[in-house]
C-alpha cells in the first residue's frame, strides 16, 4: 500500500484532482488510439518524469512497481512475437520435433509495440495515483455524477480497508510467532483461519461503526468538508501543450 | 545456426518460459494499455447489464436496512484484503486469490459483481495490479464471470446433493478456472495468431498461463473450502445475518 | 434545585433474548462531571449508546432540560450529546483530519461557512493543524484519540460521553487527554466518562456511578463510594491507592481527618510536608 503513503506526500498533492485525472485519461485514450512505437515511448517518458520529478516519487520505489506487472507482461509479449505452429514459417523459426516456435517481423514487431504501450500505460497510471489520494479521486467520481450510494461505499471501503489490514497484519504476526506457518498444509490451516476470523471481525465492526455514524448524527448520506484545490492556467497550458504534442506526433507516424 | 547453438537457444527459451511461469502467479489482471480501445469498450459494456442488476439489488438491500451500507462496504474492503494477502503456495512464488469466488457464495454474485468493481478500481490504483483502460475486461473475466460461474455451480451441486465440502471446493475452483479462460480468450481476442487466428492465440493463452492457475485454482478451491469451515463454527450469527447458511451445514 | 440537563428514568434494553440494561435511573447536572464504573459487559456501553439515541430503549423515558424525548426526537438528543467512542478508529471515516472533523457539523445541517468555522476552532483548541491533512490510518493511536474527540467538540454538543478515554494509550498521551478533560470541565461542559482506573474517577469525578450486570448499583461522591464495601466487592473495585494511604494515615494519627482529602499526589505532598512544618514549632 506503498502508493497510497506517496500519493499524501506527492509533490504534486497541490494540483487539482479533477485535472491530473483529465491528464492521465486524456493520455491514456490517445495513447491507445495512436499506438505507434514514437507515441508509446515518449509518453513512457513523460509521465515517468513526471511522477519522478515533480512528484517526488523515490526511484527505487517506482521501479519497483514498475517491475510488479512486468513478469505477465513479458509472458503476455512473447506468446503474441512467438507463435506454435505445425509446419515452420516466418523469419525466424525453431524446431521441438512435433511443432515448431515461430517468430515473424511482424509478430515481433506487435510485441515491441505492445511491450511499450503497455509500459506508456502503466506510467500514466502511476502518474495519477502516486499523487492522488483516494478520496480526491471519489470527489472526481462524484462530479461526474455517478451515483451516491456507489461513492459512499468507495469512501467506507477505502477507509475499512486500512482497517482490516491492520488487523490481518496483526493475526499474521501472532500466529507466525506461534510457529503457524510451518510447512504447505499448516500454512493452509492458519491462512483459512485468518481469513475466517477476518470476516467475523469486519462484520462485528461493520455493526458498531455504523452506530458510530449515527452517534453522529448521520441521516443516510456521508458528507464531509472539501476544499477543492484551484486549478492554475499554467497546469491547464502544459496539459494542452502536451496534448497538442502527442497528437501531432501520432498524426505524423499515422501518414509516415 | 548451428546445431549447437541451436541446442543453447532451446534451452534459453525453457529457461525464460520457466522463469516467467513462477513470477507470474495470481490472479490475471490485464494491465493498463494492452488493449486496444475497442475492446476496453467492448468489454465495459458487456459489464454494463451485471452492473445494472447488481446496483438494483444492492439499493434494495439498502433501503430495506440502511445498515447495510457499513456491512457492505466491509465485504468490500473484506474482499479486497482477502485478495491481497500472499496465499501459502508450494512453488515458492507470491500468489494470491481472486477473493471473489468467497465472495459470491457469501454475499451472492449480483452484489459480488459490484463491489468486485470497486475492488478492482482499487486494486489498479493501490497495488498497481490491472488497469483504468482494462478495467471493463477485468472487471468482466473476474467481478461477473468468476462469480456467477461459482455461484451456479455451487447452487446446481446443491439441487444435485452433492456433498457440501465439495461442492464449495469445486464451485471456487472452476470459477477460478472460469476466469482463467476467459482472460486468455480476452487475450488471445486482442491478439489474434497470423497463422491460425484466434483459436491458436487462445491456445497459446490457456497453455502459457496454465502452470500457473491450474494449482492456484484448486489452491484457492481448497482454501475457500477451508475458510468456510472456519466460518460455520465461529461465525454463525453473521452468517445468518447476511443470508448464508440457511439450512445446510458443511 | 437546579434543574437536570439529561434524566432516565425506569430504562431499560434488551439485545434480542438478553437484557442488558435493567431499570436505570440516572441524571446529570450542567457541568457535571460524573466517571462511569463497572466491569465489562456490565452495560456501560450500551447506557451510553441509549443516552444519545442511537439504541432506542424497550421501556423507560429519557428528558433532556425537562423536555421528554419521543420517538421522533432521538436526533436532537444526538445533537446534544456527544459520544467519544473507545476505538477511536470506529468513529473515523473520512480520509484527512480536516474531512473527518466536518462529518459531524455537515450532519447537523450547517452551512459551509459555518462548518470550516467549528473546524478551524477545534482544530486550534486541540492543536491539531500539524495533522489537518494526514489521512487517519497514518496516525498514531493517541493522534486518533485526539481527532476523535475533535469530532465530537466540533458539534457542539451540551453533554459529551467519553467510552474509556485513556484505554490503549500511553501515559504521555493519557495526560494529554485528562487535560483535555479538564479544560472542557473548566469550559462548563457536562462530562460523563467510563473508565476503570479508580485512581482517575478519585481524583476527577464529582460523582461516580456504578454498573453491575446491567443494573445501576450505587450512584454517589467518590469518597462515599469508595467507603462501600459490598459495592466495590460486587463491582470489582479497588480502592484508590492515595485514598487507602491516606485514610492509614489518619488511622495511625500521622494526619487529621478534618477538611477535604487529597486528591492527587501533589496535594498528597503538600499536605504531609504542612503537617510536618506545623509539628516543628
Amino acid at each position: 500500500m506503498q502508493i497510497d503513503y506517496y500519493a499524501y506526500r506527492s509533490g504534486m498533492k497541490k494540483w487539482n484532482a479533477g485535472l491530473k485525472v483529465f491528464l492521465a485519461v486524456g493520455t491514456l485514450c490517445m495513447l491507445l488510439m495512436a499506438g505507434c512505437l514514437p507515441v508509446s515511448v515518449i509518453v513512457w517518458a513523460a509521465m515517468g518524469m513526471l511522477t519522478l520529478f515533480v512528484g517526488k516519487v523515490p526511484f527505487k520505489v517506482y521501479l519497483r512497481y514498475l517491475l510488479v506487472p512486468l513478469s505477465f507482461l513479458i509472458t503476455g509479449c512473447i506468446v503474441i512475437a512467438v507463435q506454435f505452429s505445425g509446419s515452420a514459417y516466418g523469419e525466424w523459426n525453431l524446431s521441438f520435433h512435433f511443432f515448431f516456435l515461430c517468430v515473424t517481423k511482424s509478430s515481433l514487431g506487435a510485441a515491441v509495440r505492445v511491450f511499450f504501450q503497455v509500459l506508456a500505460g502503466i506510467s500514466t497510471l502511476y502518474m495519477l495515483s502516486f499523487s492522488t489520494p483516494v478520496s480526491e479521486l471519489i470527489l472526481v467520481l462524484q462530479r461526474l455524477h455517478l451515483p451516491k450510494i456507489l461513492m459512499e461505499l468507495m469512501h467506507l471501503i477505502y477507509r475499512y480497508i486500512f482497517i482490516l489490514f491492520e488487523v490481518v497484519g496483526q493475526m499474521q504476526a501472532a500466529a507466525g510467532a506461534r510457529l503457524g506457518y510451518q510447512g504447505f498444509w499448516k500454512s493452509c490451516r492458519t491462512f483459512s483461519m485468518i481469513c475466517g476470523n477476518l470476516f467475523l471481525i469486519s462484520m462485528k465492526k461493520a455493526n458498531s461503526y455504523y452506530d458510530a455514524m449515527l452517534a453522529r448524527g448521520y441521516q443516510g448520506c456521508l458528507e464531509f468538508l472539501t476544499e477543492e484545490k484551484p486549478v492554475r492556467s499554467l497546469h491547464i497550458a502544459g496539459c494542452l501543450l502536451y496534448f497538442a504534442g502527442i497528437f501531432l506526433l501520432t498524426v505524423y507516424c499515422k501518414l509516415g | 545456426m548451428t546445431k549447437r547453438q541451436k541446442g543453447v537457444v532451446r534451452i534459453s527459451v525453457a529457461a525464460a518460459a520457466l522463469l516467467a511461469f513462477c513470477q507470474t502467479a495470481g490472479a490475471m489482471h490485464i494491465m493498463e494499455g494492452y488493449l486496444s480501445p475497442g475492446f476496453c469498450i467492448a468489454w465495459g459494456a458487456l459489464c454494463i447489464p451485471f452492473l445494472v442488476k447488481g446496483f438494483i439489488t444492492l439499493k434494495e438491500m439498502y433501503q430495506q436496512n440502511p445498515k447495510m451500507i457499513t456491512m457492505l462496504a466491509m465485504a468490500g474492503a473484506y474482499i479486497f484484503v482477502l485478495s491481497a494477502l500472499k496465499i501459502p503456495s508450494v512453488t515458492g512464488s507470491c500468489s494470491h486469490m481472486t477473493g471473489t469466488g468467497l465472495g459470491a457464495m457469501l454475499f451472492g454474485p449480483c452484489v459480488t459483481g459490484i463491489l468486485g468493481v470497486i475492488v478492482l478500481v482499487f486494486q489498479a490504483i493501490l497495488l498497481a495490479h490491472g488497469g483504468l483502460t482494462t478495467l471493463g475486461a477485468n472487471t468482466f473475466s473476474m467481478a461477473i464471470a468468476g462469480p456467477f460461474v461459482t455461484f451456479g455451480i455451487y447452487h446446481l451441486c446443491k439441487k444435485c446433493n452433492v456433498n457440501k465440502r465439495f461442492r464449495v471446493f469445486l464451485a471456487a475452483a472452476l470459477g477460478d478456472l472460469f476466469t482463467y479462460c476467459v482472460t486468455s480468450l480476452q487475450l488471445a481476442i486482442a491478439y489474434p495468431a497470423e497463422h491460425g487466428g484466434i483459436e491458436t492465440s487462445i491456445v497459446e493463452f490457456l497453455g502459457v498461463f496454465a502452470p500457473t492457475q491450474l494449482p492456484l485454482a484448486v489452491v484457492e478451491g481448497l482454501l475457500t473450502v477451508m475458510i468456510l469451515i472456519t466460518l460455520e463454527n465461529y461465525a454463525k450469527q453473521e452468517l445468518k445475518a447476511i443470508g448464508f447458511m440457511k439450512t445446510d451445514r458443511l | 434545585m437546579e434543574q437536570n440537563l439529561l434524566e432516565i428514568k425506569n430504562l431499560s434494553f434488551a439485545y434480542e433474548e438478553k437484557q442488558v440494561l435493567k431499570d436505570i435511573h440516572f441524571a446529570v447536572r450542567r457541568g457535571e462531571r460524573v466517571a462511569v464504573m463497572g466491569s465489562n459487559g456490565a452495560g456501560k456501553s450500551t447506557f451510553f449508546l441509549n443516552l444519545n439515541g442511537v439504541l432506542q430503549a424497550d421501556s423507560g423515558e429519557i428528558f433532556l432540560e425537562g423536555k421528554k424525548i419521543g420517538k421522533k426526537d432521538f436526533l436532537e438528543l444526538r445533537k446534544r450529546v456527544g459520544f467519544v467512542f473507545q476505538d477511536a478508529d470506529s468513529q473515523m471515516l473520512a480520509s484527512d483530519v480536516r474531512a473527518e472533523i466536518s462529518f459531524g457539523p455537515m450532519n447537523l445541517g450547517l452551512g459551509r461557512a459555518e462548518v470550516k468555522e467549528r473546524v478551524d476552532e477545534v482544530i486550534q483548541y486541540l492543536s491539531l493543524s500539524d495533522l489537518q491533512e494526514k489521512a487517519p490510518h497514518y496516525l498514531s493511536g493517541g493522534e486518533k484519540k485526539r481527532v476523535s474527540i475533535a469530532d465530537i467538540l466540533a458539534m457542539k454538543p451540551d453533554v459529551l460521553i467519553f467510552d474509556e478515554p485513556m484505554a490503549a494509550l500511553d501515559p504521555v498521551n493519557a495526560r494529554k487527554v485528562e487535560e483535555i478533560l479538564k479544560s472542557l470541565h473548566k469550559r462548563g461542559k457536562t462530562l460523563i466518562i467510563a473508565t476503570h482506573d479508580v485512581d482517575f474517577a478519585y481524583r476527577f469525578a464529582d460523582r461516580i456511578v456504578v454498573f453491575c450486570d446491567g443494573k445501576l448499583i450505587a450512584d454517589e461522591i467518590p469518597r462515599v463510594i469508595f467507603g462501600m464495601e459490598e459495592i466495590m466487592q460486587q463491582a470489582h473495585l479497588k480502592k484508590p491507592a492515595i485514598l487507602e494511604i491516606w485514610e492509614a494515615l489518619i488511622a495511625a494519627g500521622y494526619v487529621s481527618g478534618e477538611g477535604a482529602f487529597p486528591l492527587t499526589q501533589e496535594e498528597v505532598v503538600k499536605k504531609i510536608r504542612s503537617v510536618n512544618q506545623y509539628n516543628k514549632y
